[in-house]
């Protein structure tokens, strides 16, 4: 799980051109939206991108997807019982 | 498989839309990107209507612009708008705007439009009409 944090702090600093952010800036329990990692709703729509290219996971609806993009831990774990690659 | 869609659109610049500075007021531009986001459309099959025919709205979220040099009343300017694609559910297009008598470059944009359902809710997925889209031309 440690290892799949850290992989996705990477590829989601990748993804959305966080070049100012390192990963040991990210903490995985903070939130991605608003306070925390401080993304929107449009920044959603790459991370839904990552989840379906690195982890063929297909997310539809957008009321799941709040919780599971609540941290990156959340994040985490749903990849972990839901990736097919 | 990718290809480039691209088109260009000239552009008459209005005596209104010049500033007291006697260039072309910087709030003018974003009208004149519209105007060749409609052209493109026209052109390729993904003109406002459609996509509100499909039970959908593309507002702008994003729009960046870089003016490299004025323009004034009297020049002939065209824009070049270029579709971007996109595996996310966006729409991004970029866009130049260059003198057509000197052929120099005097501004450079990239705006992004997202869908929203006619409830304006934010669609996370590629719209059906809009995967078709890019399949018919190639982009995907």
């Amino acid at each position: 799980m440690e290892n799949l944090i850290e992989e996705l702090k990477k590829e989601i600093i990748e993804t959305l051109n966080l070049e100012e952010l390192k990963p040991e800036d990210i903490n995985a329990d903070s939130e991605i939206f608003g306070e925390g990692l401080g993304l929107d709703s449009i920044d959603a729509l790459e991370l839904i991108v990552l989840m379906e290219k690195k982890y063929g996971i297909k997310l539809k609806d957008a009321s799941e997807g709040k919780a599971i993009f609540r941290s990156i831990r959340t994040m985490a774990e749903y990849i972990s019982k839901h990736r097919t690659k | 498989m990718s290809t480039t869609l691209k088109a260009e659109k000239l552009l008459t610049i209005r005596f209104s839309e010049v500033d007291s500075m006697n260039v072309v007021w910087h709030g003018t531009y974003p009208l004149y990107l519209e105007d060749a986001r409609e052209y493109f459309g026209a052109l390729y099959g993904l003109d406002y209507m459609t996509i509100y025919n499909n039970g959908y709205f593309a507002p702008i979220v994003e729009l960046n612009i870089k003016y490299h040099k004025p323009l004034r009343y009297g020049m002939l300017p065209k824009v070049v708008i270029t579709y971007r694609p996109t595996e996310a559910a966006k729409i991004v297009f970029d866009y130049e705007i260059i003198d057509t008598t000197t052929n120099e470059k005097t501004l450079t944009a990239t705006s992004v439009q997202i869908f929203t359902d006619k409830n304006q809710i934010l669609m996370w997925d590629n719209p059906t009409f809009y995967t078709e889209w890019k399949k018919a031309h190639n982009l995907i």
